[in-house]
């Protein structure tokens, strides 16, 4: 059960300062919680560091969500999820990446089931380096990732999109079956 | 002059599916195509005898009297559009023994439009029972259970009415609807309580509905007109007995209750439960002909109300119910039957997705559904609209309520139809499977029509409705081509149409502003998973915490109460046979005490 | 001879309105953000949020749909609110209303949230299955006592026109003054109505990832982010039109315009206030579940409405209170 392959065309013209302005001040998320950087969300969401103040709340499911957030180290069969939510994802869609573990591996860095690089999978905008950071960092990173998207720099649906291949060659090279 | 014509329509109408029933039955292969010409030419002709008033007294011995009227015309509309897509339905799925289907089908439509025709008892009676038994013979094809089932209650049927065919004669010495001077109110009550109870019973009103789940489960093509057509000799027999015979002076000599008469008042009290429990007992089916059948009790009732409560507005609801009902239901029964011949299975929890397969299907369905459910852009919301108005403006605080809340539940058991059948996950067995023939979707077709003219010109068909209400003498109704009003608010249908309209096309013009993706239906967000070949199709045991809810209430049963009460009878005639103890003196004591019992009566008596 | 000019002034105004209608809506919603942010002692997001939400949405790069079936979310949605926005008087101006029939309301209603339904099942989701079989139970609980409420109003006022009801209301008294008790079941009724805590159970979005809106997103979603900012003016205004007299307070007979300014205002008010007091009980409650939402529901607020229909039936029936 694979998905529906993208279309490889990049429609560049379109892409509005207007539009840009107005995704990055409602930026829906949804955090893939693996490992142990969940822990720092909910005191970003809550009362006292309060990400709503920059229109950032979590959603439920992929479909509604321009924000991905990766909260730790990414097991094999975990990737194989994320490329999945990633994939349901609507363009123009955004991944941060959270902890040291999906930069390098962190803690895990000779672990046989874990990946290293989050990179080598799904375009990354911003990395959130520490182990695990605080809520200053988030919404520090939160706030770059606005600014980034503003400037057009955020540009990791396009990178998906045109390395289409490349992307999906070294995804197959972790996980043999898709349908598992 | 006149009396050739009455010859000439009883032919059209009755005699000619007779005809047809013995034709059909020759022809065996072809019986199908024989029923559909035989059971068209009654549905075409009735355009020309529009508005015709036909009467005529025929002494056969006794007098009978046959009548074509609106209301004949009225009631002939709706059974012979029925009964014809039911045949064209039939063309594709009736494959075991076509022609006694087609014979059958065809005796009781004669048998239908006969009774419409009559105007006395005797000849009423007849047609009657030959609708009655060719409708026994024709469940008896898919089961016996069923079949006597209905058999028990349609022989009940027959006692009441014949209960009150029998004491009108005794007080009139006459079988004409039309020689009813003379009658005393106590006599009076008890014509009327035996006919309505009796026609009752073909209307599956609770507590007589038990035959109904199970005859309805019988072939679709058949059940579509049985539930949709000839359920509606119940109806055009009570309107007949409280107002055409009757009427409304004798009905109010019963004593009123803010102008409705107190005879009238516990049927409608009993047609507002039945609404209310047909619908609870349908939102718990998982057997879509099931579900499909407590429906039907339920949506009856709602004409129960209308009858019972006798005011114009009540009274034409009824009417105009009767008349979607017999349009929406068969369509959903034919929907149902579709359903059932492509995937040869009963329970909606085992279908799923047709509706991408099937989408002429699913369309007629939903169409049928925002019938049912009263969506105002079916005329089935005007006929719950009128039934409403009258039970509201009376101040009816028991009945509007049950019947409101009838109607919301009537949301939940439709959406169960719609989801488990045609929307959700589409199941493997049937990814290749085909839309259904084309003379089920023509049949389909034609009967969804009415549903969305009427819509828009109410006033056609109040029209038609008005004429009868004058010829009943219950009253005239306040409506126009496209509105109609109570005294208490009314309703625009085309302003509603047009806004209606508007407002889509700026729905439309905001979604065309961008384009669309499609995606397969394992595409889907669960959790980033994508279980292979499982089925997830959240349809089995739908309204499961609704049901843990109702549970202390479900386990009371009607079914139950009726086959405890013949296991009683089976029990007592096992003490009854105790008493024949071959002993010889005990048969002579018994002779004794009956002799001595025959003496004390027949002396009390002289 | 229909007056061409008077019909597109009608239709004119009509839009006005019910473009009027979404953007309060969307304001109300950005408002209901705040205003939970600040009872959670939270900053908030700006009131205008939800505008800049719905523009992100609509100009999404892509969007998906399933079939041609899950189209019909936001089409019917959308169009069958706005049709509701139009049979609504709102401050006391009939749009489309003619007679402004209360059932035809109370069906018209129906239409987006059957659309609704049939878009979410059609996506072959099981969450947006269990999540529309909750709506429409909670829709089977909540709908019996505001149908007896609805029956008292009925019943008391000696019609089922809004028009009328508004006129009544507005020369005799509000219907908040004689029918208190019903009041407060519809308001009970109301929380269900537009699934706010703790009657949030078709949405649910810890247990069933949102519910049926759990495959809708970029288009879909704006507009159906649209739709239920209408529908809060939808259920809000019914209660303000039910029993705070719709807003009006003065008559557009003799003021004119004036009124018709007037009314709006205090129409604005009023929903507000309602919508507040939605809101404050939304930002404390946890969550119920489905069979005890229906407990609750055929206990409480209906006994409350049934003493309510009593009381109007008493007094309507023996009293003769003619209002």
């Amino acid at each position: 059960m694979n998905e529906n392959p993208l279309p490889s065309i990049i429609p560049e013209k379109d892409w509005k300062k207007i539009q840009r302005m107005l995704s990055k001040r409602s930026l829906w998320m949804i955090h893939f919680c693996t490992g142990c950087g969940a822990m720092e969300m909910p005191p970003t969401m809550t009362s006292r560091y309060d990400m709503e103040r920059f229109g950032i709340i979590p959603m439920a499911t992929p479909r509604q969500a321009d924000l991905l957030l990766v909260t730790g180290y990414v097991a094999v069969k975990t990737l194989k999820r994320i490329v999945r939510v990633y994939e349901q994802m609507q363009d123009p869609k955004y991944v941060i990446s959270f902890g040291s573990c999906p930069i390098n591996g962190g803690l895990y860095w000779d672990s046989y089931n874990t990946i290293k690089r989050l990179d080598k999978y799904i375009p990354v905008d911003i990395y959130i380096a520490g182990c695990m950071p605080r809520p200053e960092a988030i919404m520090d990173g939160f706030l770059k990732l606005m600014k980034d998207i503003d400037e057009g720099r955020a540009d990791g649906w396009l990178r998906y999109r045109k390395y289409y291949d490349k992307y999906k060659a070294n995804q197959m090279r972790v996980f043999r079956r898709w349908d598992e | 002059m006149e009396i050739n014509l009455l010859w000439g329509v009883f032919g059209i109408f009755v005699l000619l599916p007779l005809a047809g029933s013995i034709l059909s039955y020759l022809g065996k292969k072809f019986a199908i195509y024989i029923g559909i010409i035989f059971a068209l030419i009654p549905t075409i002709m009735l355009y020309p005898f529009y508005a015709q008033n036909i009467s005529e007294l025929i002494n056969i011995g006794v007098n009978i009297n046959l009548v074509f009227d609106t209301t004949t015309w009225f009631f002939m509309l709706m059974i012979d559009t029925v009964a014809f897509a039911s045949f064209l339905f039939a063309i594709s799925c009736v494959k075991k023994k076509p022609e006694g289907f087609a014979s059958l089908m065809l005796l009781s439509l004669a048998g239908a439009n006969g009774v419409l025709m009559s105007r006395d008892f005797l000849s009423l009676y007849i047609f009657w029972e030959m609708m009655s038994w060719s409708a026994y013979l024709l469940i008896l094809r898919s089961s016996g259970e069923y079949a006597r089932r209905y058999l028990l209650f349609g022989i009940l049927s027959a006692y009441f009415i014949i209960m009150g065919i029998g004491i009108f004669y005794y007080y009139t010495g006459s079988f004409l609807f039309s020689d009813s001077a003379g009658i005393p109110l106590m006599g009076w009550f008890w014509i009327l309580f035996f006919l309505v109870v009796g026609f009752a019973v073909k209307m599956a009103v609770v507590p007589l509905h038990v035959w109904a789940p199970y005859a309805y489960s019988s072939e679709p093509s058949f059940v579509s007109f049985f539930s949709g057509g000839l359920s509606k000799l119940g109806t055009f027999g009570i309107l007949m007995g409280m107002y055409g015979i009757a009427g409304l002076s004798i009905l109010q000599g019963f004593g009123t209750f803010r102008d409705v008469s107190l005879f009238g008042y516990p049927f409608a009290l009993l047609g507002a439960f039945t609404a209310f429990i047909g619908t609870i007992l349908a939102i718990f089916q998982d057997d879509l002909r099931k579900l499909l059948a407590y429906s039907s009790i339920g949506q009856l009732g709602y004409v129960m109300v209308g009858l019972g409560l006798g005011t114009p507005l009540a009274v034409s609801g009824a009417l105009f119910h009767a008349f979607n009902h017999a349009f929406f239901k068969s369509l959903l029964f034919l929907g149902a039957g579709a359903v059932i011949y492509r995937t040869g299975k009963y329970k909606i929890s085992e279908m799923g997705g047709l509706g991408y397969r099937m989408p002429f299907t699913f369309l007629f369905v939903l169409f049928a559904i925002f019938a049912l459910a009263g969506i105002p852009i079916t005329s089935g919301f005007i006929s719950k609209w009128m039934l409403y108005e009258a039970a509201i403006e009376k101040k009816f605080v028991i009945i509007a309520p049950l019947m409101l809340i009838a109607s919301v539940g009537a949301f939940l058991y439709s959406f169960r139809i719609l989801y488990g059948v045609f929307l959700g996950q589409l199941d493997k067995p049937y990814e290749n499977i085909k839309e259904a023939p084309l003379p089920m979707l023509v049949a389909m077709g034609i009967l969804m029509l009415p549903l969305l003219i009427f819509s828009i010109f109410p006033g056609w068909i109040l029209e038609w409705i008005d004429d009868i209400m004058k010829s009943t003498g219950v009253g005239t109704i306040d409506y126009n081509t496209y509105s109609y009003y109570s005294s208490i608010g009314g309703a625009n249908m085309l302003v509603l149409w047009i806004a209606f309209m508007l407002v889509f096309i700026v729905a439309m013009l905001i979604f065309l502003m961008k384009k669309a993706r499609k995606v397969d239906q394992y595409d889907n967000y669960l959790a980033g998973e994508s279980p292979p070949y499982v089925q997830l199709h959240a349809a089995h045991n739908f309204y499961k915490p609704l049901r843990d809810t109702w549970a202390p209430l479900l386990k009371y049963s009607i079914d139950r109460a009726y086959e405890k009460l013949s296991r009683f009878f089976v029990e007592g005639f096992e003490e009854i046979k105790k008493i024949y103890t071959e002993n010889p003196q005990d048969y002579a004591a018994y002779l004794g005490i009956a002799f001595l019992l025959f003496l004390f009566i027949g002396w009390w008596l002289l | 001879m229909i007056d061409w000019i008077n019909v597109l002034i009608q239709a004119g105004v009509t839009a006005l309105y019910l473009f009027l209608a979404i953007v309060i809506g969307l304001l109300f919603l950005g408002i209901g953000r705040k205003v939970t942010a600040r009872i959670h002692n939270r900053v908030g997001p700006p009131v205008y949020q939800n505008f800049i939400d719905v523009g992100k949405l609509l100009a999404k790069k892509t969007n998906i749909r399933h079939n041609w079936i899950f189209d019909f979310a936001p089409l019917f949605g959308l169009a069958g609110v706005l049709l509701t926005l139009a049979y609504l008087p709102m401050g006391g101006y009939r749009l489309l209303s003619g007679e402004g029939d209360l059932i035809l309301l109370l069906y018209v209603m129906v239409i987006p949230a059957l659309g609704f339904a049939l878009g979410a099942g059609a996506s072959s989701n099981p969450n947006a299955g269990v999540g529309v079989m909750r709506a429409l139970t909670l829709m089977l609980s909540y709908e019996m006592p505001f149908l007896l409420v609805l029956l008292s109003i009925m019943i008391l006022y000696n019609t089922a026109s809004l028009d009328v009801l508004l006129s009544k209301q507005m020369h005799f008294a509000w219907a908040i003054a004689m029918l208190p008790l019903s009041a407060l079941a519809a308001d009970m009724a109301l929380q269900g109505m537009m699934m706010e805590k703790p009657f949030d159970i078709p949405l649910a979005p810890h247990e069933i990832a949102s519910g049926p809106m759990v495959e809708f997103g970029g288009k879909y979603l704006g507009m159906l982010m649209l739709y239920s900012a209408g529908s809060v003016i939808v259920e809000t205004t019914l209660f303000v039109d039910l029993f705070l007299g719709g807003g009006v307070v003065l008559d557009p007979a003799t003021y004119g315009i004036l009124a018709y300014v007037v009314n709006y205002l205090v129409w604005f008010l009023l929903i507000f206030v309602v919508w507040l007091i939605a809101l404050f009980i939304n930002a404390v409650f946890p969550r119920f579940r489905i069979e005890q939402a229906f407990k609750f529901y055929w206990k409480w607020p209906t006994i409350i409405a049934a003493i309510g229909l009593v009381q109007a039936y008493i007094m309507s029936a023996f009293l003769g209170v003619m209002p």
